[in-house]
């Protein structure tokens, strides 16, 4: 990297954070700190909301999965709109009458205690493993590429994060997701730019989209009932908006973003902006990546886009083998080539087809060979994760785009992980002192005592994502793994919230046991049988609701008081 | 006003302003107007990347 990247990186991240400190610096009550000081109007909301779920995974990941599978990852989003209009329409106007904190305090309205905690138990283990991993995942892979110490890069990205969020509370998370939000759109559509100005002069976005299109990535769409195809419309309409529906709505690290609007309506116009926009960003985000798969096209791409692993698997017996696979990669790519030369020129004419069937044919050799580099790179280095997708974009990053925009993309990349760590803190750090501390143990706590101990809390919550992603390179397959633990925990918590909003007749010993029983057998389900763990959010969703409205049933009617609050 | 942290197990503070759940939108006249433009920007999308995977997508898949 040049100096003025440097330059680029850490005026952007320092200006953002001085932002954010200068703007908090008198936050005075636990309030304020909680809650923002219910100011927040719906642009802020929206860019905060939007800048919690884009974590730096989804810069260095959806390009790479674009060029590997195409388009049609976006599907995933298609829950996504439905869900802001029920979130708006059913959650918020309760969750603003009831003038919670956060989500779990509503439970204890509607149910009782030990419902409520329960709810914050869940949520609190869930996330506080993925705070973890929203530092750890950016900093593996850019200390990897970078060159940098893997530590410190963890330590220096935890320690900023930590920095303006303890300092200013949820006002600080939110006023500097603004500023992010905007680096992170600046940054996106300034890369679409240059990448379309570096591919070849007669190629533009229409024959980008026919070049990609020959080979099966400009599958936007796909209305098959085929279980085995992962993103289907099908997939996305339904889990989507199961997951949608229970991050969104159920998950502090959102709430939080929009309780603390200055109205319902505000709030709401926050998730509504969400709502529009989400689809089209990561549309934009997919088609970064179907730019640069035609961009490499044209020009040679490595074999295997994580340099430092091809590196080890050279320093071994193995390398003459790499040596001749790489020689037939650059064979296969000059055929490719002459062949997308080839459909460029033939684009609109009765030609068209039979230059995109010898581009797709050169497109199945150059898989075969980068498949059979991935065998020779797992013999050479069995520890090695051939899963290279996510250095893809990154790697064009830092060896393609012009000085000073290496900083501005670095800097969204880092942007983007501090934006969705720093929501994570703050709710961990609110439901930590809202729903257990001064529920359970200081009732009476003065005002100066709470903002102290959240402050607190959130610092030890950084501290804990921060070990664990110290030690998370000792995990294998960690990214998944964190997955499935959301999976496991995020349709019984849906479930509760559902029962609560809907099922005016159940009561709180009925759904909170129906919630352990269900918990449990997720877990059951997850160790005997082998099933997609996207399937576990519907599961135990599905089950909480099911089981109590049948041990309400059981239950004799006065064994627990009325509900304080009305359902839907 | 800030809000304070709500007591434990009590109902909601009657004395604190709480906003109007039925405030209409700036726009539209009424929220289920709003809704509609959301739901319908989808199915606008959806036309559109029909139409794209339509046009482009002649390959096989990855």
């Amino acid at each position: 990297m040049k100096t003025l990247d440097w330059v680029v990186l850490i005026g952007t991240i320092a200006t953002i954070v001085g932002y954010g400190i200068y703007k908090t610096r008198n936050i005075a009550t636990s309030a304020d700190y909680l809650k923002g000081d219910g100011e927040l109007r719906w642009p802020t909301i929206g860019l905060s909301i939007m800048a919690t779920q884009a974590s730096a995974i989804t810069f260095l990941s959806v390009p790479g999965q674009a060029y590997e599978d195409g388009m049609r990852f976006v599907q995933f989003y298609f829950g996504l709109p439905i869900a802001m209009v029920i979130i708006s329409a059913v959650f918020v106007p309760i969750y603003y009458k009831l003038n919670v904190f956060t989500a779990y305090e509503y439970l204890e309205q509607r149910f009782d205690p030990k419902t409520r905690v329960l709810g914050a138990l869940l949520f609190m283990t869930g996330r506080g493993l993925a705070a973890g991993i929203s530092i750890y995942a950016p900093a593996i892979i850019l200390s990897s590429l970078m060159g940098w110490d893997l530590n410190a890069t963890n330590l220096v990205l935890g320690a900023v994060v930590i920095l303006y969020t303890v300092s200013g509370g949820s006002k600080a998370v939110s006023q500097t997701q603004k500023q992010q939000m905007v680096v992170i759109m600046g940054g996106i559509i300034t890369a679409a730019i240059v990448i379309a100005y570096r591919l070849p002069d007669d190629v533009g976005v229409t024959t980008a989209a026919t070049l990609a299109g020959a080979v099966g990535r400009m599958n936007v769409i796909d209305f098959s009932f085929d279980p085995d195809t992962r993103y289907t419309f099908w997939s996305g309409i339904t889990g989507g908006l199961f997951l949608a529906l229970s991050y969104f709505g159920t998950d502090q690290s959102q709430v939080q973003r929009y309780l603390g609007g200055k109205s319902v309506a505000e709030s709401r116009l926050g998730l509504l902006f969400n709502g529009v926009l989400k689809i089209p960003m990561q549309f934009l985000i997919l088609f970064i990546g179907i730019m640069v798969f035609v961009f490499f096209l044209f020009e040679r791409p490595p074999v295997f886009f994580n340099q430092p692993t091809l590196d080890a698997a050279y320093a071994t017996e193995h390398a003459p083998e790499l040596e001749r696979l790489e020689a037939e990669w650059t064979v296969a790519f000059e055929e490719r080539k002459q062949t997308a030369l080839a459909l460029t020129a033939a684009e609109g004419s009765e030609a068209e087809a039979a230059a995109a069937a010898a581009l797709q044919a050169a497109q199945v050799k150059m898989d075969g060979l980068r498949a059979e580099a991935k065998t020779v790179i797992k013999a050479a280095v069995p520890t090695a994760e051939l899963k290279d997708s996510d250095y893809i974009f990154v790697s064009f990053v830092l060896r393609y785009l012009p000085t000073g925009l290496v900083g501005l993309l670095l800097a969204v990349i880092l942007s983007a992980a501090m934006s969705s760590t720093a929501s994570e803190l703050n709710a961990l750090g609110s439901t930590t002192i809202v729903d257990l501390y001064k529920r359970l143990f200081r009732p009476d706590a003065d005002d100066r005592h709470i903002l102290r101990a959240s402050k607190v809390a959130t610092a030890f919550w950084g501290g804990v994502a921060v070990a664990f992603a110290t030690f998370a390179a000792l995990l294998d397959n960690l990214i998944q793994a964190v997955n499935i633990l959301g999976s496991i925990f995020y349709g019984v918590i849906l479930g509760i919230f559902l029962v609560a909003f809907f099922v005016r007749r159940v009561r709180g010993t009925a759904v909170f046991c129906a919630a352990v029983v269900a918990q449990l057998g997720v877990v059951v389900l997850f160790f005997t049988m082998d099933i997609g763990y996207l399937w576990f959010n519907v599961i135990g969703c599905v089950w909480v609701i099911v089981l109590s409205l049948i041990i309400q049933a059981v239950l004799p009617p006065a064994s627990d008081p009325p509900p304080k609050t009305q359902e839907v | 006003m800030p809000r304070e942290l709500a007591p434990p197990m009590t109902a909601p503070d009657d004395s604190t302003p709480t906003p109007a759940p039925d405030d209409p939108p700036p726009l539209l006249g009424a929220w289920r107007n709003l809704y509609a433009l959301v739901l319908g920007n989808l199915a606008l999308l959806i036309v559109i990347f029909w139409a794209l995977t339509r046009s482009f997508n002649v390959g096989e898949g990855p």
